[in-house]
C-alpha cells in the first residue's frame, strides 16, 4: 500500500506506508481518517526537504520503535550517530535546519534526535559571541542581566 | 567528522523572522546534548537561550515537584499513566542520581522517597538523598496525617548526610513545634543554615530548645575543653540565618520571652522591622512603644549579631525605588506625630546598650528608623564605622550632617563596601568626603543628597572601585545658558539626579583612565531623558 503526500510547493511523493508511517502525524491521520488514496498535503515541508525526509524514513524503515534511552547519566550522549545518519546530515545549515523543523512538525523523532545531535556536536566548544554570529541571533540583554547571569555562572563553576 | 557548517561559511542572512534556533522546542532538544558547563556559558547568548539552557539545567539538577507523589501513589493499583505522567516519572528516576537541589511543594515529602509498587507505604529514601544539600521545604500541611510527616521529615534528614541548608519555606504553624525539633534533632552537624520564616512567637522557642539540646549533645562527646570558649561556638547551628519581621515592637518583648529558655542566641542576622507605626493611617495606640528596653534587651541576647536592621517595614520597601525626597518629606511629616503621641525615643542608655550588646556587626542597617536623634546616629556610626562593611541610614536627616561627616575624616572606614544616605540632608560636601575616605566603596546611594558637579571632578580616580552611584547633581546656575523667567527656588542651581545605571554604564566601559568629564556627557544625557 503507498500513501501519497504533497509537499508545499505541490510535488507529489508516492512512498510506503511503512515509511511514511514513521511519522507520528501521518500515522496519526492514516489512523484516524482510514485507509485512502487521496494525497496527504503537508504544508510546512518543500519538496527538497521531503526528498531528505523521506531517504531517511526509507533507511530506517525497519528500525525498531525507539525505546526510552535509560542510561545512567542524565546528560545525553551526541556522539553516537549512526555512520550512515552522520553522512546524511551533512548538509548546509539551512538544511539542516529544515530537517529538524520537518522533524519536529511530521513528529519522526529519531531523526529530530539526530539532527539536534548534530547541531550540538556544531555548537560544542563555540563561545556565545560565536554562536550568535553562526546563528544570527541578537544579544537581548541588558548590561546588567548580563552581569548577573556571569555572576551566577561563577557560582555554578564551584557546584 | 567534518562540520558541515562552520564559523566563517554559516549563513548569516538577515532575518526579520526567528531562526530556528530560537525556537524553544528545537532549542532544548538541542541543548540536552551539551554538557553543564556550556550549558551555563550558552545561557549568556539571547534570553531565549538562557531559559531553554535553564530549563535543561533544572531538569537535570533540581526537581520542584507537587505532581509527582500522586503519579507514584497511583502506580499501586495498576494505574496506566498518561503519556506526560510517565515521562515526568521517567525523568525524575533518571535524574535522581544528579539532584543536590530540591524544593518541595505544597504537599509532598514524597519525591524524597522510593516506594513499594506493592505497597506505597514500604517506603525507603531516594538515592539522591545521599547527596542533597539544599532542600527546600514548602509547607508543612496541618493534617491529622502529621505523625507521618513527622517521621518522613526525620527520616529525610537522616539519611542526607551532607545537608546543608534546610529552608522552610512558609511559616511554621505552631503545631509544628514539636516535630521542628525533632527533625531538627535529627540533622548532621553539617546542617550549616536554616532559614525560617514567620513570626518570632512561633520559632523562637523551637529555636532555642534545640540550640540548648545541641549544645549539650556536643559537650557531651567533646568534653569540656569547648567550655572555655565562647560557648557559642560550640553550637553547630552558628550559621544560623534568622531574620525577622515582626509586627510591633511591643510584640517582641512576649516572643523573646515566651522562649522560657534566657540566655544568648547564636543569631547573625536579625531584622527588627515595625510594620504599621509609619503608615499615616495608623491609629497610634497609647501602648505601642513604651520604652526602648525592648529592644536592647533583645540585642543584649545576641552577641554574635553581625548584621541588624532596624527600622519601617513600611519605609524599606519603597526605599530602593523612591528618591530621597519622598522619604524626606514622610519624615517631616511624621517626625511631629511622633511627638504628638509621644510614641517612642531612643534614649542615650539604649545606644551605649547597644554598641556594648553589638560588637560585631559588619553590617547596619537603621534606614527608616527616624527615632535616633543626631547625635545618638553620629555615635553609632562613628563607633562602628571601621568594622562596617554595610552602612544604610537613608531616610534619616542627620546620617550626613557635618559631625557626621568627620566620622569619615576621622575614621579608618577602609572597610565600607555599601553607603545609603539616601535623603541625608548632607552638606554640599559631604559625597567627596566620603568618596575621598572611603576606598572600597562599591555601592553608593545618596539620592536627593546635593553635590556640586565641581565637586566631584578630580575624584574620578577614588570612584574607580565603585559599581552603583546615585547622586543628585547640582549644575552651578552660572553654567547653565537656560531661560531666566522664573527663579528656581533651588538655591544651588538645578539638581540632576545621578542614577546608578550610569555608574554601572561607567563600569562597563571600564577605562581606567576615563576622565571625569565623559561621565558628566552621560549623566547629562541621561538626566534629559528622564
Amino acid at each position: 500500500m503507498t500513501i501519497t503526500l504533497t509537499s508545499l510547493d505541490n510535488v507529489e511523493f508516492k512512498v510506503d506506508k511503512d515509511v511514511a508511517e514513521r511519522s507520528i502525524l501521518i500515522k496519526n491521520m492514516i489512523d484516524d481518517i482510514g485507509e485512502t488514496d487521496a494525497p496527504i498535503p503537508l504544508p510546512n515541508v518543500s519538496s527538497a526537504v521531503l526528498t531528505k525526509v523521506i531517504e531517511y524514513c526509507e533507511h530506517h524503515r525497519h528500525d525498531p520503535p525507539q525505546v526510552q534511552d535509560e542510561s545512567d547519566d542524565p546528560r545525553k550522549r551526541s556522539n553516537d550517530i549512526e555512520e550512515w545518519d552522520m553522512k546524511f546530515m551533512q548538509v548546509d545549515q539551512e538544511m539542516l535546519f529544515e530537517i529538524i523543523l520537518a522533524a519536529n512538525y511530521l513528529d519522526i523523532k529519531p531523526l529530530l534526535d539526530v539532527g539536534c545531535k548534530t547541531v550540538a556536536n556544531i555548537i560544542k566548544g563555540k563561545t556565545p559571541e560565536e554562536i550568535r554570529k553562526v546563528f544570527n541571533i541578537v544579544n537581548d540583554f541588558t548590561p546588567e542581566e548580563e552581569a548577573q547571569i556571569k555572576k551566577e555562572n561563577e557560582w555554578a563553576e564551584d557546584r | 567528522m567534518n562540520d558541515p557548517i562552520s564559523v566563517d561559511n554559516a549563513i548569516c542572512t538577515k532575518r526579520s523572522v526567528i531562526g530556528p534556533m530560537e525556537l524553544p522546542e528545537i532549542l532544548e532538544n538541542v541543548l540536552k546534548y551539551l554538557d553543564r558547563r556550556t550549558l551555563f556559558s550558552f545561557r549568556l547568548i539571547s534570553r531565549i537561550w538562557h531559559s531553554c539552557a535553564n530549563i535543561v539545567l533544572e531538569q537535570d539538577y533540581l526537581i520542584d515537584y507537587e505532581e509527582l507523589p500522586l503519579m507514584l501513589l497511583q502506580a499501586d493499583d495498576g494505574h496506566v499513566f498518561r503519556e506526560e505522567e510517565q515521562r515526568a516519572i521517567d525523568q525524575y528516576q533518571r535524574c535522581c542520581t544528579a539532584i543536590h537541589t530540591l524544593t518541595l511543594g505544597d504537599i509532598s515529602l514524597e519525591p524524597c522517597f522510593e516506594y513499594d509498587k506493592t505497597n506505597y507505604l514500604n517506603a525507603r529514601p531516594a538515592p539522591f538523598m545521599k547527596q542533597l544539600r539544599y532542600l527546600t521545604i514548602g509547607s508543612l500541611p496541618v493534617s491529622d496525617r502529621r505523625g507521618a510527616i513527622e517521621n518522613a521529615v526525620c527520616d529525610l534528614l537522616r539519611n542526607s548526610p551532607v545537608l546543608s541548608e534546610l529552608c522552610f519555606g512558609n511559616p511554621i504553624p505552631e503545631e509544628f513545634g514539636p516535630l521542628f525539633e525533632k527533625v531538627m534533632e535529627q540533622a548532621g552537624p553539617q546542617l550549616r543554615k536554616v532559614r525560617l520564616r514567620g513570626n518570632i512567637y512561633e520559632n523562637l522557642g523551637y529555636l532555642i530548645k534545640i540550640l540548648c539540646q545541641r549544645e549539650q549533645k556536643r559537650l557531651s562527646t567533646q568534653a569540656l575543653a569547648l567550655l572555655d570558649k565562647d560557648v557559642q561556638v560550640a553550637c553547630p547551628l552558628e550559621e544560623i540565618v534568622f531574620s525577622y519581621r515582626v509586627g510591633l515592637f511591643s510584640d517582641l518583648e512576649e516572643g523573646f520571652d515566651s522562649a522560657s529558655v534566657q540566655g544568648q542566641l547564636p543569631i547573625k542576622s536579625l531584622a527588627l522591622e515595625h510594620s504599621y507605626v509609619h503608615e499615616p493611617e495608623f491609629e497610634f495606640e497609647d501602648d505601642t512603644w513604651e520604652s526602648d528596653d525592648t529592644l536592647l534587651k533583645i540585642l543584649q541576647r545576641c552577641p554574635q549579631l553581625k548584621e541588624l536592621r532596624m527600622g519601617s517595614e513600611f519605609l524599606a520597601r519603597y526605599n530602593p525605588c523612591t528618591d530621597g525626597d519622598f522619604l524626606n518629606a514622610f519624615e517631616h511629616y511624621m517626625n511631629p506625630l511622633f511627638d504628638y503621641y509621644n510614641v517612642f525615643s531612643i534614649s542615650d542608655g539604649f545606644v551605649d546598650g547597644m554598641l556594648d550588646a553589638c560588637p560585631k556587626l559588619t553590617k547596619l542597617d537603621i534606614g527608616g528608623f527616624g527615632q535616633f536623634q543626631q547625635h545618638q546616629i553620629e555615635r553609632v556610626i562613628s563607633h562602628y564605622i571601621s568594622q562596617l562593611e554595610s552602612l544604610r541610614a537613608w531616610g534619616l536627616e542627620y546620617s550626613l550632617h557635618l559631625s557626621s561627616q568627620q566620622v569619615f575624616l576621622d575614621h579608618n572606614v577602609l572597610n565600607l563596601t555599601e553607603l545609603d544616605i539616601s535623603a541625608s540632608n548632607g552638606l554640599v560636601h559631604a559625597i567627596p568626603i566620603v568618596l575621598q575616605s572611603s576606598p572600597k566603596l562599591k555601592l553608593l546611594l545618596a539620592r536627593s543628597v546635593r553635590v556640586y558637579i565641581t565637586e566631584l571632578i578630580g575624584f574620578d580616580w577614588i570612584c574607580t572601585g565603585l559599581e552603583v552611584l546615585a547622586l543628585r547633581i547640582i549644575i552651578p546656575s552660572s553654567y547653565e545658558d537656560t531661560d531666566d523667567e522664573t527663579d528656581d527656588e533651588d538655591d544651588y542651581g538645578y539638581g540632576y539626579d545621578y542614577d546608578e545605571q550610569v555608574a554601572r554604564k561607567k563600569r562597563r566601559m571600564d577605562d581606567k583612565g576615563q576622565e571625569m568629564k565623559s561621565d558628566l556627557d552621560v549623566d547629562d544625557k541621561e538626566s534629559k531623558r528622564d
